[in-house]
């Protein structure tokens, strides 16, 4: 169950479900074929129709695929939505230690503020 | 690229860089605006951003001089992501190679638990880390 429903929260549900390498095979297969029902996953897969429909449980509850009524089954489409909010995960991420890193490199400049190191803020350029 | 990765090279010694990722003082100058590190493996941390936002951290391992890792989540948020920092020095010609290597987990109430049973559990810890690349591709092939 999703109890969060911002960003940070659904990145987490999304990095639960991929952490699995077979629910990895089961989204690529959605994604780049589907909609496909559990019963043409498990014949594309070496997994089980049980197992098949147990990982799309946990990929509809990130948001990853969606199903449709189709006769008797479901048909399973990806949808990308929280893929973005991973993204945004590795966005925030990367700019956050960019920031800490610039800072981290004025702090070091902050301590030699005698300009005996060959690089410095007056280096007459 | 399987994780956020970022490197800067300082022109100081490998001692006065560690004093950098290691020192109270030094911490809150850099890391966030309040810094609770104690670089002891098991200790539990803090750190506060600029804009507030409070991340409990746990000390994973330290080699002095070397190499500072630990995980780290947000404060009270249930659902998000718990990731794992590791922080690692190299010797750069006169300077220091700082690196930075940040990995999503995949759950930060495990986060917490394994954070309790200490930093054996770090290396029981590291078969949860996430590819990040195979995610990407993913990503891909849905847009597309």
């Amino acid at each position: 169950m999703t109890r969060g429903r911002d960003a940070e929260g659904e990145a987490g549900a999304v990095f639960a479900a991929l952490a699995d390498p077979t629910r990895r095979a089961v989204l690529r297969d959605v994604a780049e074929q589907g909609p496909l029902t559990a019963t043409e996953l498990a014949d594309r897969l070496p997994v089980t129709r049980q197992a098949i429909a147990k990982h799309l449980a946990v990929l509809h509850e990130a948001g990853l695929v969606e199903p449709t009524r189709a006769g008797r089954e479901n048909r399973f489409s990806a949808t990308p939505g929280p893929l973005a909010d991973a993204g945004r995960w590795l966005a925030t991420t990367g700019s956050a230690w960019d920031g800490r890193l610039d800072r981290l490199s004025q702090r070091l400049r902050d301590r030699q503020p005698d300009g005996s190191r060959p690089e410095g803020p007056a280096d007459g350029r | 690229m399987d994780a956020v990765e970022r490197h800067v090279t300082l022109e100081a010694d490998l001692d006065e860089v560690w004093e950098l990722l290691t020192r109270p003082d030094d911490l809150a100058g850099w890391l966030g605006s309040e810094v609770i590190l104690d670089p002891t493996p098991g200790a539990a941390g803090l750190v506060v951003d600029d804009d507030g936002t409070r991340r409990r951290l746990t000390v994973d391992e330290v080699v002095e001089g070397r190499r500072l890792s630990w995980r780290w989540w947000v404060d009270g948020d249930d659902d998000g992501v718990a990731s794992q920092v590791e922080i690692t020095l190299t010797p750069a010609g006169s300077g220091t190679r700082v690196d930075v290597v940040e990995l999503p987990l995949t759950a930060p109430t495990t986060a917490r638990a394994s954070a309790q049973a200490g930093a054996s559990a770090g290396a029981a810890w590291s078969h949860r880390l996430l590819h990040l690349e195979a995610l990407l591709l993913l990503a891909a092939a849905v847009r597309g």
